[in-house]
């Protein structure tokens, strides 16, 4: 068996006593963040990496905060592909957008979905898949929304994976995504161009 | 892909002599180098992350094989099939059974060097599935029918130019008088054909960054999207994945994922980093049924039981072949396999064995700035000097190389000799160069006088002048 013959060979490899388990170190200091700070960290990094991020004082507001951010953009809002109860609760509808609900379509244009948290080090989001958030929201549209709550933007991913584990003990969601901006390219010429096979613009909301 | 390393020489050869190819690899140093170093310039721990990397890679591979059977035991736990195959046939046919007893009849493709390696499109295709590549460049290349050229560029050395000319045959199906004259035009192009391919596809198959251990899961990194289409959409997820590629943790993860990024793009995170876990679960509105992952050996057992030991430490970000001076003159496809740059001439002797690719480790001038740049301090110089060693104990030389290499042994281990012979050959070169002070040729070195001029000995050695001076004799 293929199996056991790969590891008896590896074993054979490896004949000396087995070195101690090596003990992983914390995130480099110049990575370090928290509070304010980490906000405005995220902030700066997602920017530097083409998004757009919003803040909404509350989440009555966010539906209108869309519709201006979106308008501005030249980016029509018509429908929006959700499924996050938090977020379907939000007067979204009345600010003249219809929703749709389940997992992305084909041909939608805008989706929104809500992260699990940010990560001020690299202006990263963190989001998990399951019923609310399924993973395809966050690809085949061409333009994808997130709202973060502010207090779970944090300085680094070591901190993001504390909050996995304890979130989800030993058995993660089947996806987690962790986002750094829109989709792009350089294989054409070297030039980067966003928008090569998931979302052309990243619209954050931190509520 | 069938190897084309014996022709090493003639291929670099012809490279340099190609106008097209040059100017594509001109963009390198102002491109990835430039945006390298951007970023490590940014993180003040750079270097230190460097060794955590090395000493996270080094303890892994120092138990391998617990790591794998934990690896295997969570994945399995969550609910992936995990398959083992000890060379590139058996992994061909695993995944070709995978496809086969799910009737794929389209599978859809992230990037993956592993299965470059191990021939998978054409396999599959020759049993009636047509395979499509979804990142960018590999789905240019392989309409082309050519092998990547850099390991995370793959269609490097492709120019715009070259690339609207390919689409305008493919795409027949669209307006031949289309404007395409932009990256964007052609970007949204590739974008719309391939996402009728990503959405008809029966099976995904993507490689991996990294399997981890604590969670069961493989991580991809990809700018495009690609990937995550590739393992979201089709109903069969198969991860391929050489047995190097485990982390025990997701925190030790993090380390290498923060030395990859900068190290291949320049980018602090790639745009998108997954976590894969397993199939969808009972309440997911997508995602695949079924998770398949393929640990394949394929060589590596016998790297990590050899010298080249250290090689298995790397983490494909490509580095060393963006800051090699013969990479950047002779381009990626010269290598004649998957693996091009100095990786590639440690990598490929170990893998096909030295006899066909015994060019390979002479491909360097060793500069050592691959070793300098490297995320994970693999002696790239040490070990193609350790092939060069073996290709020439091995043979087949010519005569007339067997000969001077005794010549220069018997000379290069007789201190006294050696000093006689240099003295009398820099008095004669002394003699003769003496009126203009430089060679502008020389019988034994016509290449190299092309370019610049050989400046003429003054008569004396180095160690004669020593002595001179410990005597104290004027100069």
């Amino acid at each position: 068996m293929s199996r056991n013959a790969i590891l008896a060979r590896i074993r054979v490899a490896n004949p000396a006593p087995q070195s101690p388990p090596h003990e992983a170190k914390p995130a480099p200091a110049s990575l370090a963040s928290a509070g304010a700070d980490a906000v405005l960290r995220f902030r700066t990094a997602a920017e530097a990496k083409g998004v757009i991020v919003v803040d909404v004082d509350q989440p009555a507001n966010l539906p209108l905060a869309v519709v201006r951010t979106l308008s501005a953009a030249n980016i029509p809002v018509d429908t929006i592909r959700l499924n996050d109860p938090a977020l379907l609760a939000l007067p979204l509808s009345d600010a003249n957008v219809t929703l749709t609900r389940g997992a992305a379509e084909p041909h939608d244009r805008l989706s929104l979905s809500r992260a699990v948290a940010a990560v001020a080090e690299t202006g990263s989001l963190l989001l998990a898949s399951g019923p609310d958030n399924p993973s395809s929201l966050a690809f085949l549209p061409e333009t994808h929304l997130v709202t973060v709550q502010r207090s779970t933007i944090i300085g680094t991913f070591e901190e993001a994976f504390a909050l996995l584990r304890t979130r989800y003990g030993n058995s993660l969601p089947r996806t987690i995504n962790i986002i750094s901006g829109a989709s792009r390219t350089g294989d054409i010429g070297g030039r980067i161009v966003q928008g090569a096979h998931g979302p052309r613009q990243l619209f954050v909301f931190i509520i | 892909m069938k190897p084309d390393t014996a022709q090493f020489r003639e291929n670099a050869a012809a490279a340099i002599a190609d106008p097209r190819l040059q100017s594509a690899l001109a963009k390198l140093p102002g491109g990835l180098v430039a945006q390298r170093r951007a970023a490590v310039t940014a993180l003040p721990e750079f270097e230190a992350l460097r060794d955590e990397a090395r000493a996270i890679r080094d303890a892994t591979l120092a138990n391998l094989a617990t790591h794998l059977e934990a690896f295997e035991a969570k994945a399995t736990a969550m609910g992936s099939h995990v398959h083992w195959a000890t060379d590139a046939d058996e992994a061909r046919q695993t995944i070709s059974n995978i496809c086969n007893t799910a009737n794929a009849r389209l599978v859809i493709k992230g990037k993956s060097m592993v299965t470059e390696e191990i021939g998978l499109n054409a396999y599959l295709q020759n049993s009636g599935i047509e395979v499509v590549e979804s990142d960018l460049g590999e789905y240019i290349i392989q309409k082309r029918g050519e092998a990547p050229s850099h390991i995370i560029a793959p269609a490097i050395h492709l120019t715009e130019a070259d690339v609207e000319a390919d689409f305008r045959s493919y795409h027949t199906h669209l307006d031949r008088d289309r404007e395409l004259g932009t990256p964007e035009r052609l970007v949204a192009e590739a974008r719309a054909v391939l996402r009728e391919k990503f959405l008809n596809a029966d099976v995904g198959i993507t490689g991996a960054n990294f399997l981890i251990s604590e969670t069961g899961s493989s991580i991809i990194v990809t700018n495009e999207g690609n990937g995550d289409l590739t393992q979201i959409l089709p109903r069969i997820h198969i991860v391929v994945a050489t047995i190097d590629k485990v982390v025990p943790t997701l925190d030790e993860a993090m380390t290498l994922l923060r030395v990859l990024a900068r190290s291949a793009t320049g980018q602090d995170m790639t745009a998108y980093t997954t976590l894969a876990t397993g199939p969808r679960r009972a309440d997911d509105l997508d995602g695949p049924t079924k998770c398949h992952i393929v640990l394949i050996d394929n060589g590596r057992t016998e790297m990590l039981a050899s010298d080249m030991r250290e090689a298995l430490r790397c983490i494909r970000c490509g580095a060393c072949m963006n800051h090699c001076p013969v990479y950047n003159a002779i381009g990626g496809h010269a290598y004649g396999w998957v693996y091009p740059g100095p990786i590639g001439a440690v990598l490929t002797p170990a893998l096909l064995g030295i006899t066909e690719t015994r060019h390979l480790p002479n491909a360097s001038t060793f500069c050592g700035a691959c070793e300098s740049v490297c995320p994970v301090k693999i002696p790239l110089v040490s070990l193609m000097r350790t092939w060069r060693e073996r290709a020439h104990n091995q043979g087949p030389r010519t005569r007339g190389a067997r000969i001077l290499a005794k010549l220069w042994s018997a000379a290069a281990t007789r201190p006294a000799l050696y000093h006689l012979l240099a003295r009398f050959a820099v008095a004669i070169a002394g003699a003769l160069g003496r009126a203009k002070g430089r060679f502008r040729r020389l019988p034994i070195a016509r290449g190299w006088l092309k370019h610049r001029d050989l400046p003429a000995p003054q008569g004396r050695t180095f160690q004669q002048l020593w002595k001179e001076a410990e005597r104290g004799v004027p100069r």
